[in-house]
């Protein structure tokens, strides 16, 4: 078989492991990736350009099956109580099935947003990257500004006058200012003193990302005593198509930006496409986070075979520039079909997972996928980072149930990456790390 | 219970959204968890109680951070061999040890600086991006060849490539061994990487290309190259002049070009030229102190003018005349250009000699004198040096220069000789010399101290000094600088 197909194999084979582990909630397929490489299987069983194939094929998997799971698996936090995300609403008027194929569709335009780019990639992307380098510390001081200013207080407006309504308001804001703080704080613990053993320093970040944003998940899901209401199946979705393009449109913007910038991740991507649409229409809203996801997660990950470029983003990208390089146009033509290829092939696939898991959602329920998630996510913390790891874990939980017990973003955790680094492409993370004590 | 219960069936059957225990069940909006529902006030029995858990939640997290802190700044950043660094350590904050052993390279536009690390075991390449380097530059913390390197940083692991990323000054520690003196000829390959200095004449300089200099220096028994990269002038100041035949006194690491040893200069300031190596040595006042007597006359009274004297008179002594159009300070001594109209020839004065004349202010630009000097070569140009005191006869006193305020000067003024008085500031050194300002209540000004100006300058230099100033006026960059010949231009004003 030709080298080529063969890579293509390996790629549909990625988006088949996503696809068993999808009904895993919580359970990122960085961690799945990182074993790989943690298993010694590069250079044993599979070689550098396999893995980076197989990679691709989970990378994208990841971001049509993910979908199903965070549809069906999660469930809506105190926060969006006066403001439920359209996924989780679809799915407590028993249409999580629409949600899934909305969302996914949204991934598959971006799909061929990506297709749509190749021609254009490599002479653009690297003068765009020129352009940007030297506005980058300022362009992320105004994220973080946009994101930590764009929250609105979620009072209840029922609270005395005086102090204790002033409280109501803030509350929430303050939450979310608090949880960017410790957050930042734990990030610049971590980048300057590493607390998990150096052997395993690729994955130095899981125990707090599992923490701050996992484990909160499966929390919220074993205390919020949901009892779904029975899902439909439909065979059409309402999908007109200037609402496909507005969305797809909207998506692509933040995903881009997400899979250009750095530190700049899939959420704060979908923050800023939400804001773009939410206004206009709940499935304008969940096309644009599909393609945003698509865009942050593929997109970034197919940056790296750009020839001239070579751009690392996201921990993907990270994990297989230690195993592999990519420097000819074939190469990027290669990962942008194996993409794609195996983009349909999840798409497809996840329409029949989202079937499986709506039927699965009434057999097992949530408390039972949760605690499922729960011992498996911690598992992996302490096969891969050790006790160390586990304990950054468990601080790191603590932070990241802030925003879902008080009822902010939980995107404010993200400061866990955003502070430290706008702070040294700013240049003064050294001198804040001095201030901690840690230099 | 059994309530609840119809109103799902009932609720399923007219086809609306089910009630669970998530939704309140007075107003039938979801409520999730929370035990009061935010919409109508509603109790919920049953629910978490939420307060308790969100200040539980808020206690953890700040008390975790704290020991995680605390934690975090009892542990050492672990130390790695290069060969053991693998895929599964990327983005490991790490700290290496090594020396480095290839030329450093800096990147003024960008002002990126990188350079090499190896250690027992392998090579790792070192990145300091823009804030850094400056911080390294501005503190003279500056990696050079040879060093011995402690470093923590960000390590990155390519396929092919090692790297690691300096994001604290604090967490690179350069140690530069001492320079053993050695002769070239001693040098072996077995010497790479290991400092010498080495002491010879400059035989000859080359620039292969824009960006590296070659200095051949031959120190009597063999020759040894000295290799000048462009970084370093750019990280460390311009190279003092020099041309073939200058003395030299070079510190440098030993490093293999094709196999040969050759000396690569890490810092502008361990090079030193002397420009006396091939001239008559300056008599020793101890043992050959000549008084300034008459028996010391030169043997030939016949004025030879200028433009005759040749060859064929060297080591004579000529007796000749003329007017000093150009004075300027050289290592031990002084250099006039004297000029009859005709012709022009060099006079050295050694620093004894000079410091003996009874009038050394008159020996100055614009001034006539007739003098007995030897007949010498240098760098195959003929140059007269004056032996003692007594050969040197004033006819017209130099005029006094002008004394000028700063604020007065301008680009016209450049080449102009002035005396300037003023309070000097703070003085900071350069590859050559020293620089400080002088304000005079008027301006500040530059002045320039080359190296062997400044060591002579008795007593400490110090700032809020007041001085009386003589010297050249030079642009540099835009900017007016002056320039002291001597020790001797320079005049501590008593309080």
């Amino acid at each position: 078989m030709p080298d080529a197909v063969m890579l293509l194999v390996y790629a549909l084979l990625g988006a088949c492991i996503a696809a068993t582990l999808s009904f895993i909630p919580a359970l990122h397929i960085y961690n799945v990736a990182g074993l790989l490489i943690f298993g010694n299987l590069v250079g044993t069983i599979l070689t550098p350009e396999s893995t980076a194939f197989l990679c691709i094929g989970m990378a994208v998997g990841y971001t049509m099956f993910n979908t199903v799971s965070g549809v069906l698996f999660s469930a809506p936090d105190e926060s969006m109580l006066f403001s439920i995300l359209p996924a989780q609403r679809y799915l407590l008027d028993g249409r999580g099935y629409e949600a899934i194929v909305l969302t996914n569709a949204g991934g598959l335009a971006g799909l061929i947003v990506l297709l749509l780019m190749v021609p254009i990639a490599s002479t653009w992307l690297p003068a765009l990257r020129a352009i940007v380098q030297p506005h980058l510390a300022w362009i992320l001081w105004t994220v973080i500004a946009y994101m930590l200013f764009s929250e609105w207080p979620k009072g209840t407006a029922r609270a005395p006058a005086g102090i204790r309504r002033w409280w109501d308001g803030w509350k929430s804001l303050s939450a979310g200012l608090v949880t960017f703080t410790l957050s930042g704080l734990l990030g610049f613990i971590l980048m300057y003193r590493p607390l998990v053993p150096v052997e395993v320093a690729y994955q130095g970040m899981l125990p707090a990302f599992i923490g701050l944003f996992a484990m909160p998940w499966i929390i919220q899901n074993l205390i919020s005593r949901i009892d779904l209401p029975k899902q439909r199946h439909v065979d059409a979705v309402d999908m007109p198509l200037p609402l496909l393009l507005r969305g797809t449109l909207a998506g692509s913007a933040g995903g881009l930006f997400a899979a250009i910038f750095p530190v700049i991740t899939g959420g704060i991507g979908g923050l800023l496409a939400g804001h773009a649409t939410a206004q206009r229409d709940e499935r304008t809203f969940l096309i644009s986070q599909g393609t945003s996801k698509v865009l942050y997660y593929v997109g970034g990950l197919l940056l790296f075979f750009i020839p001239g470029l070579h751009l690392t983003r996201g921990g993907m990208s990270w994990m297989i520039s230690t195993q592999y390089s990519a420097y000819t146009p074939e190469q990027y033509y290669l990962a942008t079909a194996a993409a794609i290829l195996a983009g349909t092939f999840s798409f497809l696939v996840s329409l029949l997972m989202a079937r499986i898991g709506l039927s699965l959602i009434n057999r097992v329920g949530y408390r039972i996928s949760n605690v499922l998630s729960l011992g498996i996510v911690l598992t992996v913390t302490v096969v891969i980072t050790g006790i160390e790891g586990l304990a950054i874990c468990a601080v790191a939980t603590g932070i990241g149930m802030l925003p879902v017990l008080w009822g902010s973003r939980r995107s404010n955790a993200m400061g866990v990456l955003l502070l430290p680094i706008a702070c040294n492409v700013a240049g003064f993370g050294d001198i804040i790390a001095g201030w901690l004590g840690l230099l | 219970m059994n309530e609840n219960a119809n109103d799902h069936t009932e609720s399923q059957s007219l086809g609306l959204p089910q009630l669970t225990s998530a939704h309140c069940q007075n107003c039938e909006r979801f409520i999730g968890p929370v035990a009061i529902c935010p919409y109508c006030g509603a109790k919920h029995k049953g629910h978490l109680p939420l307060k308790w858990l969100k200040l539980i939640a808020v206690l953890f997290a700040v008390a975790g951070l704290a020991l995680i802190w605390m934690w975090a700044k009892m542990t050492d950043i672990p130390l790695v061999q290069i060969g053991d660094i693998s895929a599964t350590m990327n983005l490991a904050y790490a700290r290496v040890q090594g020396t480095i052993l290839r030329d450093v390279n800096y990147d003024s536009e960008s002002n990126y600086l990188s350079f090499w690390v190896m250690d027992d075991s392998g090579e790792l390449y070192v990145s300091c991006y823009e804030d850094i380097t400056t911080e390294l530059i501005a503190t003279g913390k500056i990696p050079e060849i040879g060093d011995s390197v402690d470093i923590a940083g960000t390590l990155r692991v390519r396929e092919d490539f090692l790297s690691l990323s300096l994001n604290a000054l604090e967490h690179l520690t350069l140690t530069q061994p001492p320079a053993e003196p050695k002769l070239s000829r001693q040098i072996t390959v077995l010497d790479e990487g290991n400092r010498v200095k080495i002491n010879g004449t400059v035989s000859g300089i080359r620039q292969p290309y824009d960006g590296l200099t070659l200095v051949d220096i031959d120190d009597g028994e063999s020759e040894i190259t000295l290799t000048v990269g462009e970084t370093i002038t750019q990280l460390t100041g311009i190279l003092p002049d020099m041309v073939p035949g200058y003395a030299i006194i070079a510190e440098g690491t030993v490093t293999l070009y094709k196999g040969t040893p050759q000396l690569t200069l890490t810092n502008s300031e361990d090079i030193q030229t002397v420009a006396i190596e091939e001239r008559v040595e300056p008599p020793n006042t101890e043992t050959d102190a000549t008084p300034d007597t008459p028996e010391q006359a030169p043997p030939q009274e016949v004025l030879v003018d200028l433009q005759n004297i040749t060859s064929d008179d060297l080591t004579k002594t000529v007796l000749t005349t003329g007017h000093i159009v150009m004075l300027e300070g050289i290592k031990n001594g002084v250099k006039a250009v004297l000029d009859n109209g005709v012709a022009e020839m060099p006079l050295i004065l050694w620093m004894d000699v000079y410091e003996a004349l009874p009038n050394r202010r008159d020996f100055d630009e614009g001034a006539e004198i007739e003098l007995h000097a030897k007949v010498s070569v240098y760098e195959g140009e003929l140059e007269l040096i004056a032996q003692n005191t007594g050969d040197i006869t004033i006819l017209t006193p130099a005029p006094t220069p002008d004394w000028v305020s700063i604020g007065d000067l301008s680009e016209a003024d450049v080449g102009r000789r002035v005396t300037i008085r003023g309070i000097t500031g703070e003085a900071s050194g350069f590859s050559a010399g020293v620089k400080l300002p002088l304000n005079d209540g008027r301006g500040t000004i530059t002045v320039l101290l080359w190296s062997n100006i400044y060591d002579a300058i008795p007593g400490k230099l110090t700032s809020d000094m007041p001085v009386e100033i003589t010297g050249i006026i030079q642009s540099y960059r835009g900017e007016l600088e002056l320039i002291p010949r001597t020790q001797h231009d320079w005049v501590r004003i008593e309080d």
